[in-house]
């Protein structure tokens, strides 16, 4: 076994120290070492989108990043998006929407379309298109998701530009 | 869009509430397969065969058995000599034997990805590591990939001792890979077909797909000391992973439990075991709990796609209608027999009403993996044929494609290849649908733009389910059952029985439990759970309604078939002025003073299951530079029986659509003449994506099944079989050329429009 | 009267027909019927006292797993189809070819006797040197689980007497 590195890191707002060996991705980390399994490993090569956490902001594929790399970084996860039991506004349009159905995509559609909405939060239907293309989902055909995303934008109550 | 023939006015069916499972899967909580986490637990991993088709002469683990960390190691040594008996998968069956070489292969390889040896070890790299160390001595043996080339008579045999069966146990005189035939024959096609105004002869291919869930498979099994197993999975059917497991190992059965986690798509690929029986033995080795993960690769390679198939087809139209048809369909079983070529047989001419017929299926065995059942198994392959031909043969003839399906519809007592007569079913009215709505009305305009339509049909499926509701004393009930929840049916029963006690949608707590805590319920495939299950949870409520209608008959002193119930409430009448009331909300809150629990249950194997059909329309643009297919707009219509919740009726039908497109235009298993997968990821194997798809329009044409106190059908599957021929219905009509292979990816549509093939 | 459907494969025994009419209390008694109109049919399609696994039979257009003492008297229509999940087909082995009823037990008791199904294999060698026949009695001294008992009760309707000093668990 590979010697392991001491990484100090922040996730969901939350100082978070852990051990790592080099080879071990941000993925494996969360959610081997620190129990948070949120994350979904669907390809482990990031193509499918469902291990996706934002990373200082980013919409990053969490098996394609090392563990290492978290050193002094800002992580958000599934597990922190909602602000206690007050559901996220995707969230909430995800459940309304019936934009899941097996389940196991949407905590990186979620993660992916927030980081979205953070950065335009009145997008039209091509550009949430373009947005989640990197992630995939099987069982939707994505029409309840868009329109989830759409309407979880309109609930914002962010100003229209 | 809705449009309902049903009568009755219900209070809860035809609502969108919220799923009962939906916040833990928004917030990440929810617990799938890959989330089981134990005190001690190992992790496992495969080794799978480099070839396609080799002898294994040797299998050296020693090295791998030294690697610090690892605990156990095994191979198809440690599994009992297996048994040949045939296991019932619910849409598919599967022989314990082969089932057992295919977990792990014994004295051969018969595919690239078959797995050879297991391995557990405190972590995943150690366990790869550990992998690389197993010293495997193959014999490489020539590979068959090709459908027809496997039929021929001097193909490499995967099996020199499988000679072909045909119906009823004959089977023929020389070893073959041809598994079995079926033939389905009905009045003299060859005369209809000879006395046509117009006959179209074709040959359609279509290349191995793959359901494509998003989460991988995965078995998590503890052995304890003694002997007891519990395994958590990811599985379409627990009951059904328990029987197997059993089977596999020849342990007891009611030693096994098994836990379902949730599951992360199926389409049917999570029917069949192939980590269950292996991270079992990993554990009763090491001692400590073992859990074992495929990669997408091993995803691939090593679970069970759909069969690629050839298809031909003879097909004679006289004043319009369908004079006659022959059709030969070979299917790829992979590995081991058992292909879907007989539901393709049976569902290809369902739609219609043919009365002279000749259709013969062969399944066939080559060097790819087993197959597995995919969405209404057989069915869109035998569909993208005959609806292509139909297509062609309408345009010969200047009809309509849609009112040429119309007049050729079958209706109920129509009998189908089978000789089996329909009930009440909805084809002309889905077609019907399509032709009224507004996306058919509309033009469709502009050079390289075409439209398409296409039909087809699934069976849909009953067996067995068990289901408990026990009255809580705040008028709520906790609804136990043991169906996999793969896209809603915690709501969808719910919803059921909601409408059978009269109480509200909230008040029912929906639970999927493991093995030991309900009866036995057959698989989540068929289409079967929301109209089986739902029939289960429908005799429970009226399990319930009995319960509570005898208590109020004894206290009121009348007889209790004087007691109604309905809407909640339980009332009593003498017609004279004298009545008594009381509610459901009050037996359960008086039921410990009053008798004790009320808990109803039942079990039962489903009787009444309906068919249903579905028309599609769709227009396409094609890139004449690039090859690229835009779907520019895509209706579907399809008899639902009724929508117990629409919105996930609706979800089954976007998503299968869905993935029908990604059928027609990208998804191929692309092997390299060794047999080597070249297209192995999410990368190259090439879903459709956000950015592929328009939004979905969908038309729920409401039949109801005459066999279901709610008329439901099962809605799942039907709408995977349109598409594929839909799509290339619509390609023939922007381009003029007929595609007749699948799939129309770039490169295919570019040569064939620039003469390049 | 029941309108029985033959499936393609096996008209050649029917004279050619694809109908007949049919009028049996079970669907038994009708495939034994049907045997009479067609010699060797009733083998083709009912082996160790079940239908084929690999095929299903459809009544009144519905198909599912019948039992052979599935009532007849109101059915209209049958019809013999291959089973829908295509069959993974059972490969002929020695046992099932040696011993038909043995090979054909599916049932989870049967499937899991723990020395094997050559066991009942055995049972069933044996009962071809006896006459075997409802209201028979049979003492089964040592009988473990009672697996061949069963296997004696159901195959054969005998009555069976069946001890061991060993306890299933």
């Amino acid at each position: 076994m590979a010697r392991r590195t001491y990484v100090a890191t922040t996730i969901n707002g939350m100082p978070t120290e852990f051990l790592c060996e080099p080879r071990q991705s941000v993925l494996e980390v969360l959610r081997d070492e620190l129990g948070l399994t949120g994350a979904k490993e669907g390809c482990n090569n990031g193509n499918c989108g469902a291990c996706a956490v934002l990373l200082n902001g980013q919409v990053v594929n969490s098996c394609c990043v090392l563990g290492v790399e978290l050193e002094g970084a800002d992580v958000t996860t599934i597990e922190g998006i909602a602000d206690g039991e007050n559901l996220h506004p995707l969230q909430q349009a995800f459940l309304e929407e019936a934009a899941l159905q097996c389940g196991i995509c949407t905590p990186g559609f979620i993660v992916s379309a927030k980081a979205l909405l953070d950065s335009n939060p009145h997008p039209d239907e091509h550009t949430v298109r373009f947005w989640l293309a990197g992630n995939l989902c099987r069982c939707t055909g994505y029409d309840k998701i868009v329109r989830a995303v759409l309407k979880a934008a309109d609930a914002s109550g962010a100003p229209v530009p | 869009m809705t449009t309902s023939e049903r009568s009755t006015n219900y209070r809860v069916i035809g609502t969108r509430p919220v799923r009962p499972d939906g916040v833990e899967k928004v917030t990440g909580k929810a617990q799938y397969g890959a989330d089981v986490r134990l005190p001690g637990l190992l992790h496992g991993r495969i080794l799978r065969s480099p070839h396609a088709h080799a002898r294994i002469v040797a299998i050296d683990t020693s090295e791998a058995e030294k690697v610090p960390g690892v605990f156990a190691v095994v191979t198809h040594r440690d599994f009992p000599a297996a048994r040949d008996v045939v296991q019932e998968l619910g849409e598919s069956s599967v022989n314990a034997m082969e089932l057992s070489d295919n977990i792990l292969a014994s004295k051969k390889a018969l595919y690239r990805g078959h797995a050879v040896a297991a391995v557990a070890a405190t972590s995943p790299h150690i366990a790869e590591e550990a992998l690389s160390k197993i010293r495997v001595e193959y014999q490489v043996l020539p590979t068959v990939l090709d459908v027809r080339d496997a039929m021929r008579e001097d193909a490499p045999l995967l099996n020199e001792t499988r000679f072909t069966k045909e119906l009823g146990g004959a089977r023929s005189e020389k070893p073959s890979n041809i598994a079995s035939h079926i033939r389905f024959q009905g009045g003299n096609a060859d005369d209809a077909i000879a006395g046509a105004d117009v006959v179209i002869e074709r040959e359609y291919r279509t290349k191995m797909v793959h359901q494509g869930y998003i989460e991988p498979h995965n078995a998590t099994a503890s052995w304890n000391a003694d002997g007891t197993v519990t395994i958590w999975t990811s599985t379409q059917g627990a009951f059904s992973v328990r029987g197997q497991v059993a089977e596999i190992l020849r342990h007891p059965i009611s030693s096994i439990r098994v836990i379902p986690m949730e599951i992360g798509g199926g389409f049917g690929g999570k029917l069949p075991i192939y980590l269950d029986p292996v991270a079992a033995l990993l554990s009763k080795k090491s001692g400590r709990p073992v859990k074992v993960l495929m990669s997408r690769t091993d995803v691939f390679e090593g679970s069970g796609p759909t069969s690629g198939t050839w298809i031909k087809i003879k097909l004679g139209v006289k004043d319009g209608k369908i004079a006659g048809v022959k059709a030969e369909l070979a299917y790829e079983a992979g590995a081991y027999p058992g292909s879907p070529v007989g539901a393709g047989s049976m569902t290809m001419l369902a739609p219609y009403a043919i009365d002279n017929f000749q259709v013969d299926g062969y399944d066939v065995c080559l060097n790819k993996p087993k197959v597995a059942a995919y969405r209404a198994p057989g069915s869109p392959a035998a569909a993208f044929a005959l609806e292509q031909a139909l297509d062609e043969a309408a345009r010969a003839i200047g009809a309509d494609p849609l009112q040429f399906r119309l007049d050729n519809s079958a209706r109920e007592g129509v009998r189908m290849v089978t000789g089996a007569p329909l009930a009440k079913v909805g084809h002309e009215e889905c077609v019907q649908a399509i032709l009224d709505s507004p996306h058919y009305k509309s033009p469709i305009e502009g050079p390289y733009r075409g439209r398409g339509v296409a039909s087809g049909y699934w069976f849909n499926g009953g067996m067995q389910s068990s289901v408990t509701a026990a009255v809580n004393p705040d008028g709520t009930v906790n609804l136990i059952e043991g169906s996999t929840d793969i896209g809603g049916s915690r709501a969808s029963l719910s919803m059921q029985l909601a409408e059978t006690l009269g109480i509200r949608y909230e008040d029912v707590h929906a639970t999927v439990v493991d093995t030991d805590s309900v009866g036995h319920n057959d698989v989540t495939g068929g289409s079967r759970t929301t109209f089986a299950s739902g029939l289960a949870v429908y005799e429970a409520g009226m399990d319930i309604r009995r319960q509570m209608r005898e208590r109020a008959a004894r206290e009121w002193n009348v007889p209790a078939d004087q007691v109604e119930y309905e809407d909640g409430r339980i009332t009593w009448s003498d017609g004279a002025g004298n009545s008594r009331e009381t509610s459901f909300a009050e037996q359960a809150r008086t039921a410990p003073q009053k008798g004790g629990p009320i808990v109803g249950k039942a079990s039962l194997s489903a009787r009444g299951v309906g068919g249903a059909y579905g028309t599609h329309l769709v227009d396409v643009e094609v890139d004449p530079d690039t090859g690229k297919v835009t779907i520019l707009r895509y209706t579907a219509a399809q008899d639902v029986g009724t929508a117990i919740h629409p919105s996930y009726v609706e979800g089954q039908i976007q998503g299968a659509v869905a993935q029908g497109v990604g059928w027609a235009l990208n998804e191929e298993y692309y092997f390299d003449d060794n047999g080597r997968m070249l297209n192995a990821s999410f990368l190259d194997y090439r879903m459709p994506t956000t950015l592929d798809l328009p939004m979905i329009d969908t038309i729920l044409v409401e039949v109801p099944n005459p066999g279901h106190p709610y008329g439901v059908r099962g809605v799942g599957e039907v709408p995977i079989v349109p598409p594929l021929a839909a799509v290339a219905n619509a390609i023939a009509d922007a381009t003029g050329k007929r595609f007749t292979e699948l799939p129309i990816s770039p490169r295919r549509l570019v040569e064939e429009l620039h003469g390049l093939a | 009267m029941t309108l029985v459907y033959i499936p393609a494969p096996l008209r050649d025994m029917c004279g050619g027909v694809a109908t007949l009419q049919i009028e049996a209390p079970t669907l038994d008694a009708l495939l034994r019927a049907l045997d009479v109109r067609c010699p060797g049919f009733y083998a083709r399609v009912v082996e160790g006292g079940r239908v084929r696994p690999e095929l299903a039979v459809a009544i009144d257009g519905e198909a599912a797993t019948y039992p052979l003492s599935e009532p007849m008297s109101h059915v209209r229509d049958v019809s013999i189809i291959p089973a829908i999940g295509g069959g993974a087909g059972i490969e002929d082995t020695e046992i099932a070819r040696r011993y038909p009823r043995t090979g054909q037990r599916r049932d989870r008791w049967f499937a899991e006797p723990p020395m094997g199904p050559h066991v009942l294999g055995l049972v069933e060698h044996l009962s071809r040197e006896m006459e075997l026949k409802a209201g028979t009695r049979v003492l089964d001294l040592g009988c473990g689980r009672a697996t061949s008992s069963m296997f004696l009760a159901e195959e054969f309707g005998v009555e069976t007497w069946a001890t061991d000093l060993y306890a299933p668990t």
